[in-house]
């Protein structure tokens, strides 16, 4: 578990905003996982099994739950008054992820699954149900939204 | 990041990758991972007994809806009609309630005559 964890807690945090709502879902995709184990097929990988529990588990519990608005990220607002690489690398964060949230969910989840977890389309098409095209397609489009602000991030540095 | 290939790529983009994740990641794995195995360890409800107590329930609920739509039929329901009414000309009651066959007359005799 500890091998899959950060990854699962990541997709979770992906769909879900609030962190303590996305530590929930990533224990509850642990606790499915171990009861759909007999389920799981050993001729397969074992991280894409566990991803797309992930990810339905976070989508159950955001369409179950009213959805709660972010908290203001405190970023936004001091951009360019931090005082260290810390706080700026926490600036950072915070922006990546209000784009993040802003992104349609199977486009967020695309990206998250090909450029942090390094899934390839194939497999992200598995993990949500989508065909290769349509991931790559949705890939294409969050990238595109994220590397602009990241370029005018670093810009501005 | 400026004039670095397509986005639209097949390979993982490394900077944004690393920047997502730093974003998405926790620092309190150790913590998390060991919320996880206590969850895991604690002892759990057997599926049958959740559904017995599912069960339970639902045959009350199924009960007391059962009644309530019993008693609102009974408390609806109009009194029986009498679906003939009341009589007065004597041929025509004669028609209707016979106790034996009318007369012919009682058809062919013109309503003046009688």
């Amino acid at each position: 578990m500890d091998r899959y964890a950060r990854s699962v807690r990541r997709l979770a945090r992906a769909v879900l905003n609030d962190p303590d709502d996305a530590d929930d879902a990533a224990q509850d995709t642990f606790l499915t996982a171990m009861v759909k184990l007999k389920q799981f097929d050993p001729q397969r990988a074992f991280g894409p099994w566990l991803a797309r529990i992930a990810v339905n588990t976070a989508t159950d519990r955001r369409r179950r739950r009213a959805v709660r608005r972010a908290e203001p990220l405190e970023g936004l607002q001091a951009k360019g008054t931090l005082p260290d690489a810390d706080a700026d690398r926490r600036a950072l964060g915070s922006r990546l992820r209000q784009a993040l949230a802003e992104l349609p969910e199977r486009r967020r989840m695309a990206v998250v699954l090909f450029d942090i977890e390094g899934y390839t389309h194939a497999e992200i098409g598995e993990i949500l149900g989508l065909p290769e095209g349509t991931v790559r397609s949705e890939v294409f489009h969050a990238r595109r939204a994220l590397r602009v602000l990241l370029a005018d991030w670093r810009e501005q540095e | 990041m400026k004039g670095r290939s397509m986005p639209f790529d097949h390979r993982p983009d490394s900077v944004l990758g690393t920047a997502l994740g730093q974003a998405l990641s926790a620092d309190d794995h150790s913590t998390f991972v060991a919320r996880v195995m206590g969850a895991v360890a604690a002892p759990h409800p057997h599926h049958w007994d959740i559904l017995a107590c599912w069960a339970r329930r639902a045959a009350a609920a199924v009960l007391v809806v059962t009644f309530a739509a019993g008693w609102l039929v009974s408390a609806v329901q109009p009194a029986p009609v009498d679906l003939v009414a009341p009589v007065t000309d004597p041929s025509a009651r004669a028609l209707v309630t016979p106790v034996t066959p009318p007369h012919p007359s009682v058809l062919l005799v013109p309503e003046g005559v009688r």
